[in-house]
């Protein structure tokens, strides 16, 4: 019975190792803000990024990545873009104080906890974030940022425009604290 | 304990391998292309040219003779047009001295002018609209409109050089000359001649009681002419990245740099067509055309069409790859125009991650277009319509209130087909290519042209496609003791039209037939042969099944296989009853239907059920007091089988 209990341990153990490299269920790449191809004129306050989500099928990844593309906003900032840094000062205490904020906002009650999960797309417009976030280049997908990962899932990247001025104003009114250094450069 | 810890420590690896798959994804910094590389897809553009031949006396008459009209070309490709359609040069000579010709006569300048709006060089939007169109979305098309309007390249991010480039390296020139001309007479004669010499010498060595062979000389069918119509194709290169900086930083800017500048030319194709006017011999006079006439027609735009529509798509560089428009119904941005038909079948590409840092293009299924649209310019269109046109209105209408008009397809195999993901037509197995034989005494001329990568195709010129036939094997265990059905099919617009061959075959074992004459049972096999012709239709539904109900027209005929009886029945048997007894040769038809899976995109498997109305009340095996037995066979018959569609 304990060798029994040892052995799920160890199991538990690889599982969780294992889960936590998952936890970076995106990428986000930087795009010049200016892009008048993706009929982007360099509106003030925003910024425009591709993101990679990992998702079921190029439609929900649509979706998904309009939800990605607000959390790597909040919680990292876009690498070589005009927005470096995250927009939520201290992220991770920053959402676990205004839990139910972020739940209203994402549409989704297990999305914070877990980037990684597969949606569903009613969730996903549920959600405030789609305020904040568009899709540029009117969503379409270039077959060079399609690929399969395995059975199910589909690593997609599409292009997005997220309005983090807006963004911070509405977080500022419900008292959530803000990197204030952030978007300046504009 | 030992043993424990080993096995979780192993188990827990697993898992970590497992879910970890996602860190590995992140990292790839290495792609492989499997089979192809995706550029999408923008429409290439011709510029035709003469040459009158002067090392073929028969080049510059039918030079003469032969004009044309871009408006006559297939629609396939676009067309550069410029004023000049005809040169004069030794076509024989090699292919560094031909495009210097090219050169000298500043024909790849004409073409870029006509290309950047001729005179002005601005960026020549609706050009650019017409040929990109099929990378883009509708809102991505206006956009584009909306930004390049009266701009200057200048003035635009660097971004949009991913539009315009593309097109501006897809201009190519074809150069033309027919010659190596005979008539049709002197044909016959070459083949009478060939034949005499070997009548002659075969009767000269005859052996003592061999006998001899007369001459017979060739059926005489055709009057007129053949001739042989030879091609180059060449790129205007400027696919790499120090032309293109040429293009644009020197040509686009200085008017009088870019009339001086030679382009870099590429050979793409080359080869030989066959080309022929000819009449039959014995036509109604009234209808009988002179040789002079059968002279100017030898060689027409349909020449060169078939050439552009049929020879060149082949080559890896005319391929049409583009990616799925939208996903529900799956739809393409091309149509009549790049030659689509109802049926036609493609393959769906995805990049696929594999061996953890690699990416291929894998497919992902198969797709079927289903309604296709006629995306022909209105030019074409109104010419098949019979309206006048004018030839240099090229312009493109678009517009940008209307949404672009789609082939739609079903998914004939595949869990899972989506925008983003590509097809290319070069890798569908969607026809048959029967290639005529080349008759050595010169007939037909081989049409063989080279990729300038050292591919090399065959025999093309002579090749009769059949789209979509497919090739049904059934077997079929339900009836009789062993058998085998053969339907081979030709698909055309989702009917199928069939003719099968088939055998059945019979043993009696524990019934055997008893031979009432003698009182001694007889065994004997009983094979049955039947040939049907019908018809069919395909109904697909959730995705992967498919319904086709049949009606068929046929003959059966019946025989045993055992000697001893078969003498005796054929030693009996009366007269009147020959037809509907020994022998039993019916004429029938049925009516049935199949349901079928799709296994793969090219093999379904079957389940079908027949129903033989007519044939099974004639069933009847006469003994030779005029009694006879009938064969117990059920008027339906159920079978299952494979389908192979080629």
């Amino acid at each position: 019975m304990k060798n029994i209990a040892f052995i799920i341990l160890i199991m538990a153990g690889g599982l969780l190792t294992s889960c936590r490299t998952y936890t970076t269920s995106y990428q986000a790449q930087s795009l010049s803000n200016n892009n008048q191809r993706l009929g982007v004129q360099g509106a003030k306050g925003t910024v425009l990024f591709k993101i990679f989500t990992y998702e079921r099928s190029v439609e929900v990844a649509r979706e998904k990545a309009l939800m990605d593309a607000i959390h790597v906003v909040l919680t990292q900032g876009i690498p070589n873009s005009s927005f470096p840094n995250p927009l939520l000062k201290d992220p991770t205490n920053a959402i676990k104080q205004n839990r139910q904020y972020f739940d209203r906002l994402f549409g989704d009650n297990k999305y914070l906890d877990k980037q990684n999960i597969k949606i569903h797309r009613r969730q996903a417009s549920k959600g405030t974030h789609s305020s904040f976030v568009q899709l540029a280049d009117d969503g379409s997908v270039n077959p060079q940022d399609v690929m399969k990962i395995n059975g199910s899932t589909y690593k997609v990247g599409i292009t997005v425009s997220v309005n983090y001025e807006n963004l911070r104003k509405e977080l500022i009114s419900n008292g959530i604290e803000v990197n204030v250094s952030q978007g300046f450069g504009w | 304990m030992k043993k424990n810890v080993t096995i979780g420590v192993l188990a827990s690896l697993l898992l970590t391998v497992s879910v970890s798959y996602g860190q590995i994804m992140e990292k790839i910094d290495k792609t492989k292309y499997k089979y192809f590389e995706y550029n999408g897809y923008d429409r290439k553009a011709f510029t035709i040219l003469y040459v009158n031949n002067q090392g073929d006396k028969d080049s510059e008459k039918i030079g003469k003779n032969f004009s044309f009209s871009y408006e006559d070309f297939t629609g396939r490709f676009d067309y550069n047009v410029i004023s000049l359609k005809k040169l004069d040069g030794n076509f024989e000579t090699k292919n560094d001295k031909l495009t210097l010709a090219l050169n000298n006569q500043k024909i790849p300048n004409k073409v870029m002018d006509y290309l950047m709006d001729e005179g002005g060089w601005k960026i020549p939007l609706e050009t650019l609209n017409k040929r990109a169109t099929a990378n883009k979305t509708d809102a991505e098309r206006q956009l584009f409109e909306k930004t390049f309007a009266g701009k200057n390249i200048n003035d635009l991010a660097s971004d949009f050089y991913e539009d315009i480039n593309p097109v501006i390296q897809s201009n190519y020139i074809m150069l033309l000359s027919a010659g190596n001309v005979r008539t049709y007479r002197d044909y016959y004669d070459e083949i009478d001649k060939k034949e005499k010499e070997r009548v002659a010498n075969y009767n000269k060595n005859l052996k003592s009681g061999e006998g001899r062979i007369e001459f017979k000389p060739v059926q005489r069918k055709y009057d007129g002419y053949m001739a042989a119509l030879k091609y180059y194709v060449y790129n205007i290169d400027l696919k790499n990245d120090s032309t293109l900086s040429v293009f644009w930083n020197m040509c686009y800017s200085d008017a009088s740099f870019r009339n001086n500048y030679t382009y870099s030319l590429k050979l793409i194709a080359q080869g030989t067509q066959s080309i022929e006017s000819k009449q039959d011999i014995d036509c109604d006079p009234k209808y009988k055309r002179s040789m002079d006439e059968l002279y100017k027609t030898i060689m027409t735009s349909g020449n060169v069409s078939y050439i552009l529509g049929n020879t060149l798509p082949e080559l890896n560089e005319f391929k049409i790859m583009l990616s799925i428009y939208e996903d529900n119904p799956i739809s393409l941005k091309i149509g009549k125009q790049e030659d689509l038909k109802k049926d036609s079948r493609y393959n769906v590409y995805i990049r696929d991650l594999y061996k953890k840092d690699q990416v291929r293009w894998k497919r992902q299924g198969v797709i079927r277009a289903r309604k296709v649209t006629n995306n022909k310019e209105e030019k074409i269109q109104d010419k098949e319509k019979g309206i006048k046109i004018d030839e240099k209105k090229l312009a493109y209408k678009y517009t940008t209130e209307k949404k672009t008009d789609t082939t739609k397809t079903w998914v004939l195999q595949g869990r899972y087909v989506s925008e983003g993901e590509v097809i290319n037509n070069g890798l569908t197995k969607s026809e048959i290519k029967i290639k005529r034989g080349l008759d050595k005494d010169g007939m037909m001329i081989p049409s063989t042209f080279y990729q300038t990568e050292g591919k090399k195709i065959e025999g093309l010129g002579t090749m009769l496609a059949i789209e979509q036939p497919s090739l049904n094997l059934f077997l079929s265990p339900s009836y009789g003791t062993h058998g085998l059905n053969i339907d081979i099919s030709y698909l055309e617009s989702g009917f199928q039209y069939f003719l099968n061959f088939g055998f059945d075959g019979y043993k009696f074992k524990d019934e055997p037939y008893i031979y009432k004459d003698s009182g001694d049972s007889l065994k004997t096999n009983v094979s049955l042969f039947n040939i049907y012709f019908g018809v069919s239709k395909d109904f697909h539904f959730m995705r992967n099944f498919v319904f086709a109900p049949h009606l068929a027209l046929g003959a059966e005929l019946a025989s045993f296989s055992n000697k001893e009886l078969d003498e005796i029945v054929k030693k009996h048997v009366k007269d009147k009853y020959k037809e509907d007894s020994y022998g039993m040769s019916n004429t029938t038809f049925n009516v049935g239907a199949q349901l079928g899976y799709t296994i793969f995109h090219s093999t379904k498997a079957f389940a079908g059920i027949d129903y033989f109305p007519i044939s099974y009340k004639k069933n009847k095996i006469f003994g030779p007091n005029g009694d006879f037995y009938e064969i117990k066979r059920s008027p339906v018959r159920i079978y299952f089988g494979l389908r192979f569609e080629i």
